[in-house]
């Protein structure tokens, strides 16, 4: 039911012709979503917001607002306008915000920011206010939306970070999307969940694909066809029922990302669905809405109720969602999308159908290989192929591709394999599917080791190992239900042993333990380490090394602080959360600890 | 129908032709079930034999009148049958939704924790959906849940024997317990 629910304990973050995705347009007309059709200009409100001041109130709305205004292939625009001439509380609420005709046409949007919680509390129960963060929308007419309103309850004690981050989600309510339900059965980690899943998982900064690609296919810009193909059709029962409400989602067979819709979200009876893609090549599957997203938690229009078309046969059996279904079953059949295609997909619950249209285009692989590191780009066309490990991306029948590798520094190319071979340019003409290695050696001494990333909500702490049983161990992958750490993945590499990279000597990078914050430290400075020894840290030694100083192909590794529960550290290779937590969160920038290389 | 209703009728009869909805959306914090319970003033299982929107003559808002059959009152002392006020709703045409307010179906059992009536006689579920248990017959008996997982709303040590053994054999979330254990549980914390 909750629209929302903010993680609080996380303190790292804390129409027809249109499609939307998550779980599609929040309302409709008819079969059309209801939208803005202008300007969204929000007037925050007179006073404080609680405990904070009138500026950093008004500071977490424009970081909110200005998440969605920076999606460059959505046109929706959210602005700030002119504050509001009152102080707006329960006394003067039905004035200003109410729901009476004249508050849909006064041409103010109000952000109330309800410091005593008094305006929560008379409309969600005595005590609402310990819980409710707060709630947004828009009223609507002729099918647009008219003007928007905000209440942010002051008197609940949370982060900046999950205020902004419930503020965006609500923000993106009040443009008119749904929620989505994307999460760990599309094997996504918690942390990446997209904003606009019922519950507030997500803790990076930045909007999920997922987000971007909904908020585009509710606002489409000029530029859309540039950056995605369109992939539409209809998913029916095998006697060609429609099927309503059924959770559809595509997921790129290399990236892993994946953009979803719910079936029949215009209610046009049919089982309609349309994504929008970026280039790449996708398996499109089909699922159940879990059963405890129904009214205000609800995933498309079919899931209101339990016994709504979301919940019920033949999307539930017996009472149990049915197992995901693939087109194409256990060969999938491929959906190939290149900028601006068109491709119909018309399946069923069977996972038989048929692909028509121009989403046809030839599918390059790019893989990396070797002990080095180095990137491969396409130098004809441009920009389309930056590769990880492995990358692939589509491309129109008969292109001619070019594609570059650049060793890293501490690395050498030693040549091409696949469809190319040699090390000078590799050329490949696009008529088949096609793949091709680049290969490169390490110039570096020592032995690299992968680093992983995990969480715990019971100490607010953040683990770094590159003991792969303990990552496993620790969040429950050896035995269920032991230890409660939620992983986070890899994040980069380091030496486990004494090692050079690029002409630089790594040094000891030393791990030490509290026994009464249950923290762990790392630093490479031992004057740090023997002075946290003598006042009560446990000294566990070398926990690998990394360098010291700046090298080409290595990246900084910073180091975060926040007085909260004795004092908590953060290290990350990922400058925009160092961004993200220092600007809203309140940590404290303490600069680079040293470099680390990057995942390939 | 008093003279107040007449009038708040006429005017969202007004409004009706003008404006076809409004469609707000709330936020919650994560709440344990420690949180819900102590949070709440009264909590029920019940059967949802009734629900209705309206005009609210005290605060001039659409809400929904929802009532319950109290089969089981396990904190305060529920009257029988039980009503909560809700903002939101449909009148007249007029669609006032409030994302993040629970919807109960008639004729379905919940388990529901519930705040003080507020000044303006509102009374929506703790944790708004967190506060709204769905009670279902199951191949195992009668279930409840909320759409959270069951651990990371109760610690380890906490669950009840049959959720523990659950979720030993089968990883990932543990969205639904045994009705009356989790009964058990509220009480054991209401009476503290």
């Amino acid at each position: 039911m909750s629209r929302l629910l903010a993680k609080a304990a996380t303190l790292a973050a804390a129409c027809a012709a249109l499609s939307a995705h998550a779980g599609g347009p929040l309302n409709l007309c008819g079969n059309t979503p209801v939208k803005y059709n202008k300007t969204v200009v929000l007037n925050y409100d007179q006073g404080n917001m609680g405990g904070r001041t009138k500026a950093q109130a008004d500071a977490i709305v424009n970081t909110a607002i200005a998440t969605w205004n920076n999606v460059s292939t959505a046109s929706v625009t959210l602005q700030r306008g002119s504050d509001m001439p009152v102080d707006v509380t329960l006394a003067n609420y039905n004035t200003y915000v109410g729901n009476s005709f004249s508050t849909f046409q006064d041409g103010l949007s109000p952000v109330v920011y309800d410091s005593d919680g008094s305006i929560i509390d008379a409309f969600f129960g005595t005590g609402a206010n310990t819980s409710v963060i707060g709630f947004a929308g828009s009223a609507y007419s002729t099918c647009s939306y008219l003007e928007g309103r905000a209440v942010i309850n002051g008197r609940i004690s949370i982060s900046d970070a999950t205020m902004t981050t419930a503020l965006t989600h609500e923000i993106g309510h009040l443009i008119g999307l749904d929620h989505t339900q994307l999460d760990s059965d599309q094997a996504l980690a918690g942390s990446n969940y997209p904003l606009m899943y019922p519950i507030a998982y997500r803790t990076l900064s930045t909007l999920h694909e997922d987000d971007i690609a909904a908020i585009t296919a509710l606002y489409p810009d000029t530029n859309v066809n540039a950056t995605y193909g369109q992939i539409s059709g209809v998913f029916t029962q095998v006697a060609g029922t429609a099927i309503q409400g059924a959770n559809i989602w595509a997921v790129e067979t290399t990236t892993g990302k994946v953009y979803s819709v719910v079936s029949d979200y215009l209610k046009q009876g049919t089982g309609f669905f349309k994504l929008l893609l970026p280039p790449g090549t996708y398996n499109l599957r089909a699922g159940a809405i879990r059963s405890g997203f129904t009214g205000g938690s609800s995933v498309g229009p079919f899931s209101e109720l339990s016994t709504d078309p979301s919940f019920v046969s033949p999307l539930y059996v017996g009472g149990s969602r049915i197992a995901t279904v693939t087109f194409g079953n256990l060969t999938p059949t491929p959906v190939i999308v290149t900028a601006g295609c068109i491709g119909t997909v018309n399946w069923k619950i069977d996972g038989t159908g048929t692909l028509s249209g121009n989403c046809n285009g030839r599918t390059l692989t790019a893989s990396k290989a070797g002990t080095g590191f180095g990137s491969v780009t396409t130098i004809t066309p441009t920009s389309l192929l930056s590769c990880g490990a492995v990358c692939s991306a589509s491309f129109a029948n008969g292109t001619l591709v070019t594609l570059k590798a650049t060793p890293d520094s501490g690395s050498v190319f030693t040549g091409w394999s696949g469809a190319c071979s040699g090390t000078t340019a590799c050329v490949v003409t696009m008529n088949s599917a096609q793949s091709v290695t680049a290969t490169f050696a390490a110039t570096y001494s020592g032995t690299l080791a992968t680093r992983y990333r995990l969480y715990s909500n019971a100490t607010l702490e953040h683990l770094y190992t590159t003991n792969l049983y303990e990552y496993q161990y620790l969040t429950n992958q050896v035995t269920p239900s032991c230890c409660g750490w939620s992983p986070e993945g890899p994040i980069y590499k380091i030496f486990s042993t004494d090692a050079s990279f690029g002409g630089v000597s790594a040094v000891p990078y030393m791990r030490l333990y509290n026994p009464f914050s249950f923290q762990h430290h790392w630093t490479t400075d031992l004057n740090e380490y023997n002075y946290l020894g003598a006042v009560g840290w446990q000294q566990e030694g070398p926990d690998g090394y990394i360098l010291p100083g700046p090298v080409a192909g290595a990246v900084p590794l910073y180091r975060v602080y926040i007085n909260v529960a004795g004092g908590l550290h953060l290290w990350t290779t990922d400058a925009s959360e160092v961004a993200y937590l220092t600007s809203v969160a309140g940590w404290t920038n303490e600069g680079i600890s040293g470099y680390v290389l990057p995942l390939p | 129908m008093g003279l107040s209703m007449r009038r708040a009728l006429r005017r969202i009869a007004t409004v009706a032709l003008l404006v076809p909805g409004l469609a707000l959306a709330a936020s919650v914090l994560p709440l344990d079930l420690d949180g819900i319970i102590d949070r709440s003033g009264v909590a029920f299982e019940g059967r949802c034999i009734d629900t209705h929107s309206e005009i609210d003559p005290s605060s001039n808002q659409i809400v929904t009148l929802t009532t319950f059959e109290v089969k089981d009152a396990l904190k305060g002392a529920p009257s029988n049958p039980y009503t909560i006020k809700q903002l939101g709703g449909e009148v007249g045409g007029v669609v006032n939704r409030i994302d993040g307010v629970p919807s109960f179906t008639v004729g379905e059992d919940y388990v529901v924790f519930l705040p003080g009536v507020s000044q303006l006689g509102f009374s929506s579920p703790v944790g708004l959906a967190q506060g709204s248990f769905s009670v279902k017959q199951q191949a195992e008996g009668r279930t409840v849940g909320n759409g959270r997982d069951f651990r990371e709303m109760v610690p380890q040590a906490a669950l009840p024997a049959s959720a523990r053994e659950k979720a030993a054999v089968a990883p990932g979330r543990l969205t639904r317990i045994d009705l009356n254990e989790f009964k058990q549980l509220v009480r054991q914390r209401a009476a503290r």
